[in-house]
């Protein structure tokens, strides 16, 4: 009773394995599907570094149970780059040198990212409120803020 | 661990009624924003864990003869964009505003921010101040209680271990009145409430009429500044009569000191920010 099966897509692939059911979606996609872009700091969903895009929402992965995430379709910051080619944020973010240590910046991404899908509209005003949710304790918030803008001129651009 | 998925909530009443559920410290998982910070971090022993996600017939908002019913699934995000909310329960659309930040919001509800019971809860103030009904529903039957008999204390409510909070009611306000939220935090995102305030009220020939305030954070439960309200209702609008309402209120609350802010902090700041809440304009 303690393991689960899930069938998931994660990344545009599918995935189906048994799970412990005391698995977080956190550590399922760290250590059962090696992808390490998505980060854990606090834990306690206060920080954002764990975001992943969940069914087309910004949900923070440390407080989902892998079971939760049965049928549902995941993007981590290993699936924005297509052949190569690399996403508007990721881009806006090497633009403007958004990046400092770095660790909690796949969480901004993806946070970034779930907000220009979901509000066309977004504005550079919005940006702050988006990414609300996310701390980083290099505090390069104006850097950050201005990839993010790059990145929304760069997508609409596109 | 045991995960279980009921379909439905017959599914789930059925669920949690049976002896096992208790024998587990069963746990009902909704957004889990609290329940998870629980059992990762608090040292929470659950064997049983009920996922109720999937039961769409708990999540929704609908108005029909001015009243307006929120599913107990329903997220914090969905209550932000609802249009029924921010024209007929403005305070409530406030403090999901400045619930946390988008990722908790995507999953957090409504039902787990009230069950949660803290005092801190951003959206009991406004829920108070609507006098809000909550429908507790198990096997046994459905009961229906005033939101503000549902509290006992800090993380404790009158839900029985076989009971569901399945809907929350309330009268829609008429869009004149004056409807408010503020949350006092140490940033103005992913704060927990030092203080909290949620008003309505109406201004009928320059008078206060169906004054209600709530407070937050001031008490082991949210609560009523009833005292303050008696003051205000049918008097002349003034800032006189608003500054006794604000001491008045100041002596309803019973905070505690601790890590966010002194008790004196949290008594001072119901006197200075209730007679801004309570302005004319």
């Amino acid at each position: 009773m303690s393991k689960y099966n899930i069938t998931l897509e994660l990344n545009g692939v599918k995935h189906s394995n048994s799970v412990d059911t005391k698995k977080l979606l956190l550590n399922y996609i760290r250590e059962d599907l090696h992808l390490t872009g998505t980060k854990e700091s606090c834990g306690e969903g206060e920080c954002g570094s764990c975001t992943v895009i969940m069914d087309g929402k910004a949900v923070n992965s440390c407080l989902i149970l892998a079971v939760e995430a049965d049928k549902s379709k995941i993007t981590t910051i290993e699936g924005l780059e297509i052949e190569g080619n690399l996403d508007s944020i990721q881009q806006g973010f090497i633009d403007e040198h958004g990046v400092q240590c770095g660790f909690c910046i796949p969480g901004f991404i993806m946070t970034a990212r779930a907000a220009f899908d979901s509000d066309p509209d977004l504005k550079r005003s919005d940006i702050p409120g988006v990414v609300a949710g996310n701390l980083c304790r290099c505090t390069g918030y104006v850097k950050i803020f201005k990839s993010i803008d790059k990145a929304l001129r760069l997508e609409r651009k596109r | 661990m045991i995960y279980i998925k009921p379909a439905d909530k017959k599914e789930l009443l059925e669920l949690v009624a049976q002896p096992s559920f208790r024998k587990n410290n069963g746990q009902i998982l909704a957004g889990g924003s609290d329940l998870l910070v629980k059992m990762e971090h608090f040292g929470l022993k659950t064997g049983m864990i009920v996922d109720v996600k999937s039961i769409k017939s708990l999540r929704g908002i609908t108005k029909k003869d001015n009243v307006i019913r929120i599913g107990s699934l329903t997220t914090l995000s969905d209550i932000l964009e609802s249009k029924i909310l921010s024209k007929n329960a403005p305070n409530l659309t406030q403090a999901a505003k400045n619930f946390a930040a988008i990722q908790m919001r995507n999953r957090s509800t409504i039902g787990g921010n009230i069950c949660n019971a803290s005092p801190a809860g951003d959206l009991i103030p406004p829920l108070y101040a609507l006098e809000a009904t909550l429908k507790l529903e198990s096997q046994r039957g459905i009961r229906t209680v005033n939101i503000q008999q549902f509290f006992k204390g800090p993380g404790k409510t009158v839900l029985k271990p076989d009971e569901l909070l399945s809907e929350i009611s309330f009268s829609a306000l008429p869009s004149s009145t004056f409807s408010r939220f503020y949350k006092l935090g140490q940033r103005e995102s992913m704060a927990i409430a030092v203080v909290s305030l949620a008003l309505n009220f109406n201004s009928e020939n320059n008078r206060f009429k169906d004054v209600r305030i709530a407070l937050g954070s001031v008490a082991p439960t949210v609560i009523r500044a009833k005292e303050a309200e008696k003051i205000l209702e049918g008097t002349d609008i003034s800032p006189e009569i608003v500054e006794k309402a604000a001491k008045i209120a100041a002596k309803e609350c019973s905070p505690i000191s601790d890590v966010r802010s002194s008790a004196d902090y949290r008594r001072l700041m119901v006197l200075r920010l209730l007679p801004e809440l309570l302005k004319i304009a």
